[in-house]
């Protein structure tokens, strides 16, 4: 079982973001582009959004998420912070050495803000996952 | 700030055509700010790289080169992870337009990534954009 990832996107949170992955999109920002957009306000960054994704299959499969793991992605709706997501899964299928399942990443409001599919491979002799 | 679509590189790409190869190296201190900022703890990373991280950090220079036009969004995201790549490792990005349209005033593009690692590939993906006005954008990463 993957166990989902909930955690709370701030401004600060996406600011420290836009720093660290030198991503400075004026979008995600306190700008006047961000005011001025269909929004009004600044979004948070897809990929700070995808990163809970990730997180969450690393928790479960370790390093095996970065010795195989693959996911495919689209977003649904914006970010709009401060906004609390969980990103969850579902198996979808599994067979010997890889496991799939659907993910998704939800607002506490229940607006869908991302799915896709994630696959990892899977080590039966390491931990049995 | 953003360019407008016509002034953004963007507006000279063309399907099939490849960027130029640059360079992306996440340090110890660069893998703790991204951890700090996306409230990643996972003990994994230690010694290697978020490789979600790696991903940002070619992102980040893909629109380094394409600019940032006025109204992008960044619609979707394939990653496929096959290799580990240590703190301080240098990671090669190659990127190539895997397709390239435009209709009624809105571009759609994607571009394939590649990571190499050590005369490896680490890792390899597609980003998914679109460049719309923004009245007629509806998702927006």
């Amino acid at each position: 079982m993957i166990v989902p990832v909930t955690r709370l996107i701030d401004q600060a949170r996406v600011d420290a973001y836009a720093d660290a992955g030198h991503d400075h999109n004026p979008l995600h920002l306190d700008t006047p582009e961000a005011s001025a957009s269909q929004f009004g306000r600044p979004i948070a960054h897809g990929m700070l959004v995808l990163a809970l994704v990730s997180e969450m299959m690393a928790n479960t499969f370790g390093q095996r998420w970065t010795e195989g793991g693959h996911f495919k992605v689209r977003w649904r709706a914006p970010a709009i912070p401060p906004v609390t997501i969980t990103a969850s899964a579902e198996l979808k299928s599994s067979s010997d050495d890889v496991a799939t399942y659907d993910v998704a990443c939800t607002s506490d409001d229940g607006t869908v803000l991302l799915t896709g599919t994630a696959r990892a491979p899977l080590d039966w002799s390491a931990d049995g996952t | 700030m953003p360019e407008s679509d016509e002034d953004s590189p963007i507006a000279d790409l063309s399907r099939g055509d490849q960027l130029d190869t640059f360079e992306v190296c996440l340090s110890a201190e660069d893998v703790a700010a991204y951890l700090a900022a996306t409230g990643e703890r996972s003990a994994v990373w230690g010694v290697s790289v978020p490789p979600l991280a790696i991903g940002a950090f070619a992102l980040g220079g893909l629109m380094e080169r394409v600019g940032i036009p006025e109204g992008l969004v960044h619609t979707g995201q394939e990653f496929e992870f096959l290799r580990p790549v240590p703190h301080g490792e240098p990671v090669e990005v190659q990127i190539t337009i895997a397709s390239y349209s435009e209709r009624r005033g809105v571009l759609v593009a994607a571009f394939d990534l590649e990571l190499h690692a050590a005369g490896e590939l680490a890792g390899r993906g597609r980003a998914n954009i679109i460049v719309a006005p923004p009245e007629t954008a509806e998702v927006t990463a």
